[in-house]
Formats: C-alpha cells, structure tokens, sequence
C-alpha cells in the first residue's frame, strides 16, 4: 500500500506538471512542430450549424445570437436549429431567433426523436460544406467557427473539435472540479491524441466534420446498436470512431473555444458520467470486436488508439475489486484522501495559475478545496461507474432528455 | 431465414447480456451492501477472534523450541555458577573467619608478650642492680683475698701454717675470684637479656627496635592482607551471586513464557504435532474467559453454530496481520493466544470466529 500511494504522490506532484510542461507553448513550439496541424486562414467554406434543443428555454436564443455574433461570414454561415419537442418555450425563442438574424432555418418535430435522429434531419436539410455540431446550451467564442474551418486544409483530416469551459465554472464545489476536469482532458490528454491526428472524441458541444464526410458514415450512424438495441447517445464518441475507423484524422483546435453548462447538482453528474463511461466502453467494445477487420483497413495506431485509453479504466476497475477482495479498499481511500488535500492546493495552484494565463473566465474561487472533490469522486468514478456502465451497455438513450410523446 | 437467425440470435445475446447485467449490478450492489456492513459490523464487533492452526513443524514453534533448549542450557550453566559463586563464598567466609581468629590470637600474644617483656625487664634491672653490689663487694672481698695471700705466704715462710693450709687457703681465693668473674659474667648477661627485652617490647608497640619482633609483624601484615583480601572477594563473589540468582530468575520466567506460549505446547505428544488456536484482539480481551464457547457462521456474522471452546489462554503479546477488514489506517494488530478445543474441527478454516455468544443473535 505505501508504494502504491508513492506513485500517486509522485504523479501528482512530478508528473503532472511535467506532463503540462510536455503539453505548454514552449514545449508545442520548439520541440513537437508537429503538435499543431497546419491551419489555412484563407478557408471560408460554407458552414451550417446543427443545433438541436431541448427544453433550453431562453438559453438557445442566447447559443444562436453568439453563433450569430461569430466573425465568420454570416452568408457563409447558415444556422440550423430543430426543437425536439421541448414542453417548455423553447420553441418560441427559436421562432424569435429567427426573426432577429439571418440565415436560421428551424424547425419543431412532431415528437422526441432524440439528439441522434435529429441531427441527421438537420444534416439533410442543411447545406454548408463543412457541418457543426453544437451544444444548444453553449455560448461561442467569435473565432470559434474561423479556428475550426483553417484546420480543413489537410484533406484527410475528416472532423475537427474545440474547446470547451464550463460557463458556470464557479456555481459550485462539483462544477469547479468540473473545470478541472475539463482542463486535464484538453492540455493533458487532447494534446497527444492531436499529435497523432486521432483525437478519440470530439466532443458534442463543439465540433466540424466535412459534409462528404458524415453522409459516408450516416448508415452506421443509423445503424447504431447493441445487441440489436438503437443507441442514441455518445453519438459524438461513436462519430468520431467512425471517422477514424474510415482512415480519417481528427484534431482539437484548442484556440477554437466555446463554454457550455456543466451538471450542478450529482445526480445530474452522475447521470452525464454514466453516458460517457457506456459510451466509452462501447467505443472499447466495438473496437475490440472489430480491431482485425480496422487494422487492415486503417492502421494499428488507429485500432491502438481506441483500445490504450480506456484500458485504464479497466486496469482501475480490477485494481479496486482487488483492494475490496484484499480489504484494503478504505484504508485506499483514506490514503487517496489524504493525498488530495495535500495535493489540492497544488492542482488548484497549478491549474489557476494556467487559467489565468490562457482562460481567464475560468479560474476558481476555491482552488484550495475544489479538487478535494477529486477524492471523492475517485472510487465512484473507477468502480462504480463503469462497473454500472459496463452492465447497462444496452440503455442506449439520452437519459437526460427523453419524455413522453404527447399525441 | 438468415435475417430471422440474425435477430433471433441477437435477441438471445441481448437477453443473455441483460441477465448477465441485471446479476452483475446485484452482485455489484450486493458487494457493496456486504463490504459497507462488514467494515461497519467489524468496527462495532469485540467478541470475534480469528483462527489458526498451528503445527509442530512451524517455524515458530521450531524457533521456540530452540528457544527453550537454549534457555535450559543457559538455566543449567547459570545453576553451576551460582553453586560455584556458593561454595567459593562459603570457603572464603572459612578463610576469613581462621584469619580473623588467628590475627586477634596474634594481636592478644603481642599485647601479653609486650606486658611481659616489659615486666620482665623491669625485673631484670632490679636484678641487675642487686647483683652488681653484690659484685662490688665480692669486689672488695676479692682485694681483701688477694692482700691475704700474701700473708698466708709470710705465714707459710714464717711456717705458722702448713704448706697443705697455705695451698687450700690460696685456692679457696682463686675459685673466689672466678666466681667473681663468672658473677660478672652472668650480670652482663642479664643485662643483654634485659635489653633485648625492652627492644622487643618497643617493636611490638610500634617502633622498629627488633628484627625477629619486626619479621614476626610482617608475618601480622600478611594476615591483615589475606583477611582483607578475604573480605573484598567475599563483596564480590556475593554480588557475582546476586547477579547470577537475578539471572536465573529472569531465565526462568522466559522458560515460563515460552511454556505460556502454544509454540512450546503444540509439542506436547498429546496434540500429534497440530493444535488450534485462535487470534483475540486487545479489544476483545474483556469478552474471552477459559470455558467460553466459539460459534462459526456463514456470511462472516450471520447464521452461526457452536463449534467448540475456550480451553486456555495464552497471555503473551502476539502481532499479526489483519486478519478481518479494519476500520483504521493498520495492517498490523496486537493480541493474545486462545487454545481452542473443536467439536467441528472443520470451523478452524473459518476466517472469523466470534467467543461466548452469537454476533447478531442469528
């Protein structure tokens, strides 16, 4: 036990900075010239947005006038919005959007069809070159659409991601931890996956895939099951395994950014995580099953990729079955505590004196405490999470979203 | 037909999954239930113990074992040393008892020698002063004599004596003035006695005034030596005798120990080389008596039986690992040794076992 707290100790206070080292500007300018791809600012492809809403309320109206406020060409930039059948007003905002900007169409389903079919509605119906997915419940950066479209001029880069924080980074303890989250996943591991051009999941609130692109994979798109059960969510995980299992790159340009509400209550987390962890195993499933076939037809690396990441969560899992077995799982967690609030101040330090470098919006007021949720997120997170994900593969649905079609 | 097989074969891996699935979240949750309710009942619990059995050929029974030869040997070599130190003792204490008899019948001789020589010169000198006046007037008497001769000759000339009278008279003078001569002789004698005496008797009380007196002293010396010498190695073969009792005793509780402890039991031909045992935490040690029963259950608390008892107690401090999940930051606990009697021998592979009642009364 004290050596496996060593390494914990010693990934938190060596590791991880050095990793972030790895990941800086000095670190991507001088040593890794091939951490970026080459970006043409000349591109001005013709884009429309893809935004389905749900019971967003006054929120989407806010999502379409910053896509609308984007320095992108408005003629250029058609906005695509279909109310999914929301209980709430959210199809009235949508109807005022429309009348106070150009270039919307929008439209109401007749029921709740789910994000998945929705987008693909949406995909028909729209016309740019370049589709992008977004978040009905995000604010853009103007540079957003710009940052993502010079990225197409490597034209066996099938989609790229951008960058997301949390807009309501400070409402509380969980979402602040949530901005750490966030922040570890795109200047820890998005850098490393951008070297290889095979970003594992562009993420939902933000992302462009080439039109010729999507309309490829649209058949696995609909076709997407489990055991013969349509799934419906993690589509932008599944998306983006699709691309690469075609042969494609994708990339995260991290100066592309946009903010997008996190979970603020556990519950709402937890619900968020337990999609993301089924939509992750499914990604390791699928890969596993179809790795022979997609090594030929792509490469290794590609069929690595999709297996190495998630191997740890797997490793954790094992990990805390054994600690349960060997009786040690408690005194783990005590251990693990205990180093987090040793270790909390540290990553807060670390990770604010970052933001307010790159993002300043997103520095917490509780650096000190905030990661201490770390600690006890942990055993959910390893154990029970994916243990319940693992065995609820074939709940395909969009817990968060689905009601009752009124007739 | 081959889409029907598809979808049905579907259809029975989905339902074999959902099964699989539904089983893994209970056992999920069922774990999670039993993992919470046994560190919680764990942590309230002061009547488990946790047995063992323990073999002839353990290796800390065969580390006792030695253990205990090398304390006998030790005893044994302990007892010879304090029986020695004993004797040497005993000898000594004879030793300075003869040196202090003798050396207080030397110093009451001395005393009685120097009285005496003292007197005895006295005496001396009140003879010597008799004698020499004596002596001075045979003196004077012998002049006499020697004046007479010579008119015992004038006599013999003159014939008024015989030659025989003249002879016998002139003699009578000449053993006269030896007897004088001898007397003289004899006082001188005295006189040396008398000094000898008083130098005797000056040395024996301290001044260095006769030789044969002074050899005779340091003949004292040396006595005074050997009783002192006596009396420092009696000290010193009392305390090495302390030592060596205070060892012993201490040598004797680790034997007790070491028979207080099942290692050294377990050898007993009466077990054939195996005995059980049982763990009892210092918490626990209030809950454990000899006599108390053992009760064995299923699911760790639950559903329990009586499997045997409380035969005796070992209270040597024993630390081993965990042996049950613990609620503190340990990997080690300290306790004591139970011997156990089994009615089912069988409980001995439990991992936990609870004394003097049920745990949850089921």
């Amino acid at each position: 036990m004290p050596y496996g707290l060593a390494i914990l100790f010693i990934l938190f206070t060596v590791f991880i900075p050095a990793f972030y080292f790895w990941t800086s500007y000095v670190a991507r300018k001088y040593f890794l010239k091939n951490m970026e791809v080459e970006k043409d600012y000349s591109l001005e492809p013709t884009v429309s947005v893809l935004m389905s809403a749900f019971n967003e309320g006054e929120h989407v109206y806010k999502t379409i006038k910053s896509m609308r406020e984007s320095n992108y060409p408005a003629d250029k930039l058609q906005i695509v919005t279909y109310d999914d059948y929301s209980s709430d007003d959210t199809w009235e905002w949508i109807q005022k959007a429309q009348k106070d900007f150009p270039n919307i169409l929008c439209k109401r389903n007749a029921e709740n069809q789910g994000k998945a079919l929705t987008f693909i509605e949406m995909a028909q119906a729209s016309s740019g070159e370049i589709l992008l997915g977004v978040d009905s419940d995000c604010i853009f950066d103007p540079q957003a659409v710009k940052e993502m479209v010079v990225c197409f001029k490597d034209p066996k880069l099938g989609a790229v991601g951008g960058r997301f924080g949390i807009l309501n980074v400070n409402e509380n303890f969980l979402t602040q931890i949530q901005a750490i989250f966030y922040a570890v996943s795109f200047y820890f591991f998005r850098p490393i996956e951008n070297y290889f051009r095979k970003v594992q999941c562009l993420g939902g609130p933000l992302v462009c895939i080439r039109r010729e692109v999507y309309f490829k994979i649209l058949p696995e798109i609909r076709t997407r099951n489990f055991l013969g059960v349509p799934l419906t969510n993690g589509e932008d995980r599944a998306i983006t395994q699709m691309i690469l299992a075609h042969g494609l790159l994708t990339y995260t340009n991290l100066e592309s950014k946009c903010w997008t509400s996190a979970p603020t209550t556990w519950k709402g987390y937890l619900n968020q995580q337990l999609r993301w962890r089924r939509s992750a195993l499914g990604q390791w499933v699928d890969a596993a099953w179809n790795a022979r076939e997609r090594v030929w037809r792509t490469s290794f690396g590609t069929v690595f990729g999709s297996l190495f990441l998630l191997n740890a969560l797997f490793i954790w899992c094992l990990f805390a079955v054994f600690l349960i077995w060997q009786g040690g799982f408690f005194n783990f967690l005590i251990g693990f505590l205990a180093i987090h609030t040793i270790a909390a101040p540290i990553i807060g330090w670390i990770y604010n004196t970052a933001m307010r470098k790159h993002n300043p919006e997103q520095v917490l007021k509780n650096p000190n405490l905030a990661p201490l949720y770390m600690a006890i997120w942990f055993p959910i997170n390893i154990f029970f999470i994916t243990a319940v994900a693992m065995c609820t593969l074939d709940d395909g649905g969009w817990v968060t979203r689905q009601r009752k079609t009124t007739t | 037909m081959n889409e029907t097989m598809n979808t049905a074969l579907k259809e029975f891996y989905l339902t074999c999954y959902r099964y699989l699935g539904l089983g893994g979240l209970a056992a999920l949750a069922l774990l999670l239930v039993y993992y919470v309710a046994t560190f919680l009942f764990f942590g309230a619990s002061n009547t488990w113990v946790a047995p063992t059995l323990i073999t002839s050929a353990d290796e800390k029974a065969i580390t006792s074992q030695l253990g205990m030869i090398q304390l006998n040997q030790q005893r044994d070599t302990i007892v010879i040393q304090k029986l020695t130190a004993e004797s040497q003792l005993q000898s000594l204490r004879n030793q300075k008892s003869r040196a202090e008899t003798l050396l207080a019948r030397f110093n009451h001789a001395s005393t009685f020698e120097s009285k005496q020589a003292t007197n005895l010169a006295s005496q001396m000198g009140t003879l010597v002063g008799g004698k020499q006046d004596r002596d001075s007037q045979a003196e004077t008497l012998n002049a006499s004599l020697l004046a007479y001769e010579g008119q015992i000759k004038k006599q013999l000339d003159a014939g008024i004596i015989t030659q025989e009278d003249a002879n016998r008279q002139l003699t009578a003078n000449k053993l006269f003035a030896l007897n004088i001569d001898s007397s003289k002789l004899a006082a001188e004698t005295i006189i040396a006695a008398k000094a000898d005496l008083e130098n005797h008797a000056a040395t024996l009380n301290g001044k260095d005034m006769h030789l044969t007196t002074l050899e005779s002293t340091a003949r004292l010396q040396e006595l005074e030596t050997a009783l002192e010498t006596a009396t420092i190695s009696i000290v010193t073969t009392q305390e090495t005798l302390k030592a060596e009792t205070s060892l012993l005793v201490d040598v004797d509780a680790s034997i007790q120990n070491l028979r207080n402890t099942p290692y050294i039991d377990v050898l007993n031909p009466t077990y054939n080389g195996k005995m059980p045992i049982a763990f009892v935490p210092y918490d626990n040690k209030n809950n454990v008596k000899i006599g108390d029963p053992i009760y064995s259950c299923f699911f760790q608390f639950f559903a329990c039986w009586k499997v045997g008892s409380v035969v005796k107690i070992y209270p040597q401090e024993q630390i081993v690992d965990y042996p049950v999940f613990n609620l503190r930051f340990a990997r080690q606990i300290r306790g004591f040794m139970v011997q156990v009697n089994f009615t089912r021998p069988s409980a001995i592979s439990s991992q936990v076992l609870f004394v003097g009642g049920k745990p949850v009364l089921l």
